[in-house]
Formats: structure tokens, sequence, C-alpha cells
């Protein structure tokens, strides 16, 4: 897929609002996870984690977009 | 200690977040890919070499035509009266030579005693004047005839005749174009890529494309970079003075550049139209220039889907690069 507009009926899109949405997705299932085993407690800012944790996780799925699909 | 441990692990993910940021951004920015990109094709415009209104319209919107196709025909009958004029007057300038020659011939033959030398030479030179007016009545009568036959207006290209106004009994005047014909198999894409992208975008470069309507990808390469964008700031007012803008903004928006990519082949079923939008992305901009395979001076595509070029000679392409400054 890599870098090109996505349409969603007729409408074009930036592929990064797709990722963005993605991303947000998984870091909030990532976080929940992370609550549930109690990993949670080993997070100093809460904010700057959740913050590093959704640039990571786009970092991510816009790379694998590009190299895997 | 177990701070310094919640503490260190959360600086370190920042760290991580911050460099895989900074990748994204430049990433997302500078690869080479846009939105703003235009199918495009030759066109011919198709212009009647004589004035007259239109007899015959054979041509109509859409059409398919081969090179050679009539178009349509202009009304000849006064380009058919100047080519019996030109006839005639050719044939009047004929006589006339041949009673100079005549006259010359029989003059040369006498003796000196019977004519004058003065008398010989105006005869010769009579019987040449006589020769050079019968030359001009013929180059006259070719010239007829090629507006004869040019009131025939044919096709120069394979092609699809577009947006056809031109009506039967339209009057049409020498030189104004009355019709274009998009030439078959010469559609190519032009890219309009920011000034920030082009350092990564070579010549011979392969390009995935994507048409607007369809999603169908298409394979193209780059086959040239513009060299020049209009720049405002050399539009003179009326004194002849540059109107320089002033620039007050932070944000300065990139401009673009037209890159021309060439597509490789055309799947099935993809139709083309020249001034369709299509996103066009460069694939291997890390390959330095390996591969050129030269700028295609005419026509832009395959050469295998290109139709043959016109029957007009090539234009001389200057080579801006040798000029000194």
């Amino acid at each position: 897929m890599l870098l090109r507009e996505l349409t969603i009926g007729g409408v074009f899109i930036s592929p990064m609002l797709l990722f963005a949405l993605v991303s947000l997705v998984i870091s909030a299932l990532l976080r929940t996870v992370m609550h549930k085993a109690g990993l949670t407690r080993w997070v100093w800012q809460e904010a700057w984690f959740d913050v590093s944790l959704f640039v990571i996780v786009l970092a991510v799925v816009t790379y694998l977009s590009s190299h895997v699909l | 200690m177990r701070t310094i441990i919640r503490v260190f692990i959360t600086l370190v993910l920042a760290a991580v977040a911050i460099a895989l940021g900074v990748w994204l951004w430049q990433y997302y920015m500078y690869t080479p890919w846009t939105r703003d990109a235009r199918v495009r094709a030759d066109i011919v415009t198709i212009a009647p070499d004589v004035s007259g209104w239109v007899m015959d319209l054979n041509a109509h919107d859409n059409q398919q035509v081969k090179a050679g196709d009539v178009l349509f025909t202009v009304n000849h009958e006064r380009y058919e009266a100047a080519v019996r004029q030109a006839e005639a007057t050719l044939a009047n300038r004929e006589y006339s030579y041949q009673l100079n020659e005549n006259e010359y011939e029989r003059r040369r033959s006498l003796g000196s005693n019977a004519i004058s030398t003065e008398n010989r030479q105006t005869a010769k030179l009579n019987a040449q004047i006589a020769r050079a007016q019968r030359d001009l009545a013929q180059a006259q009568l070719d010239s007829a005839r090629i507006d004869l036959d040019r009131s025939v207006v044919t096709s120069p290209v394979d092609g699809s005749v577009i947006n056809l106004q031109l009506r039967q009994g339209n009057y049409v005047s020498q030189g104004n174009a009355q019709m274009s014909i998009v030439r078959d198999g010469s559609f190519y894409i032009t890219a309009y890529f920011e000034e920030t992208k082009i350092p990564s975008i070579d010549i011979g470069d392969s390009a995935s494309i994507w048409l607007m309507g369809g999603d169908q990808e298409m394979q193209g390469h780059v086959v040239s970079i513009g060299r020049g964008i209009a720049n405002t700031n050399t539009t003179p007012d009326g004194q002849l003075l540059p109107q320089v803008q002033q620039t007050f903004t932070w944000v300065r928006l990139s401009q673009r550049i037209p890159v021309d990519i060439a597509i490789d082949h055309i799947p099935d079923g993809v139709y083309l139209s020249s001034g369709m939008t299509a996103s066009v992305r460069i694939d291997d901009q890390d390959r330095q220039d390996e591969g050129v395979d030269g700028v295609r001076p005419q026509g832009m595509g395959n050469s295998g889907e290109q139709a043959r070029n016109p029957d007009i000679p090539p234009a001389t392409t200057g080579d801006v690069e040798q000029q000194d400054p």
C-alpha cells in the first residue's frame, strides 16, 4: 500500500489519517493489556508514556504498511 | 531503586518515540509521492490551410481517425477557379515565350548587315524575359494546386477528435485551429512534485501510478524533470519594472515542479483521458541513476505502445546545461 491516497466513497483522504486511527486503536489495546497485567506501575509519567507509545506504534504501522503490505 | 527504573523506562520510551517521530516526519514529508498528477497526451490542433466555408464535415466528436482520413472539406470552387486561371496564365506565357523565342531564333541567323547587334540582343533578352514569366506562371499554378489540395483537410495522425465545435457551413479561416486530435498511444503522466521531493527523484526511476477512478496500479518511469516554472516576481508592470511580491509569511509553501512519467504498460480496462487526475509514487528513489534508459525526445511512452509520430520535422532540443551563464 505505502503512501497513496485512500478512497472512501469518493472522498480522498491522506493515508496518515488511516495510520493514525489504526495506531490509536492498537495503542489503546496495548494500554489496556498493560493495565490488566499490572505493568503500569513501572511507568513514571503516564501521559508521556501514552504519547510515546502512540508515536512508536504509528511509526511501526507506517513502516509495516510500506514494507510488508 | 524502583523509582529510578520507572523513570528510566519512561524516558527511554520517550527518546525512542522522538527518534521514530522524526523518522516518520522525514518519511511522510520527503517520500516522493504526490496526489497532484495529471494524465496528458500529445494534442494536435487541426487548422485549415485555406479559408472558406465547410462543405462537408466528415469527423464527429470523439471519433477515432487514422492518419490521412478526411476531416472536413473547405469549399473549393474558388480554388478550382484559381487553378484554371493559373493554367490559362501559364498557357498565355508559354505562347508568349514561344513567340519571343521564334523571333530570336530568326534574328540570330540574320547577318550583321541585316540586323543591328542591339536588335538581336533585345530579341534574346525578350525571349529570356518570356521564359522567366512562363516559369513564374508555372510556380503560380503549382501554388494554386496546393491550395486546391489543401481544401480537403486530413488528419495528420492516428487519434481521436476532441471537442468538435465545427459545423457544416461554418466559415473557417486559414491558420485558425478548428479541432484537436489526441494522438493514439501518446498518453503520459505529469506529476507535480513539491520541490522538497525533487532531490530524491532521478530520471529513470520507476513509478507507480493510480488513477483517481479505479484501483489498478500502473507502472511507469521518470523520463524528465521540468527545468522551469513561472516566477511571478518577474512579471513587469506598466513601466516594465518587476513586480516583486513581499513574503510576510512564516510558512512558505513549497512550489511544485512538473515531472514527466512515461507509462510502461496500460492494463486492459483502464481508460485514459487526457486531463485525468492521478496519484504517483516514485519507487526506487535510493537507486542512484543506474540503468537510466535516457530521455526520449519524441513521444514519451513505451515505444511498443506508441503510434507512429506525425510527419512533422522534429523540434530541435536546445541543450540548456551547456549554456554559459
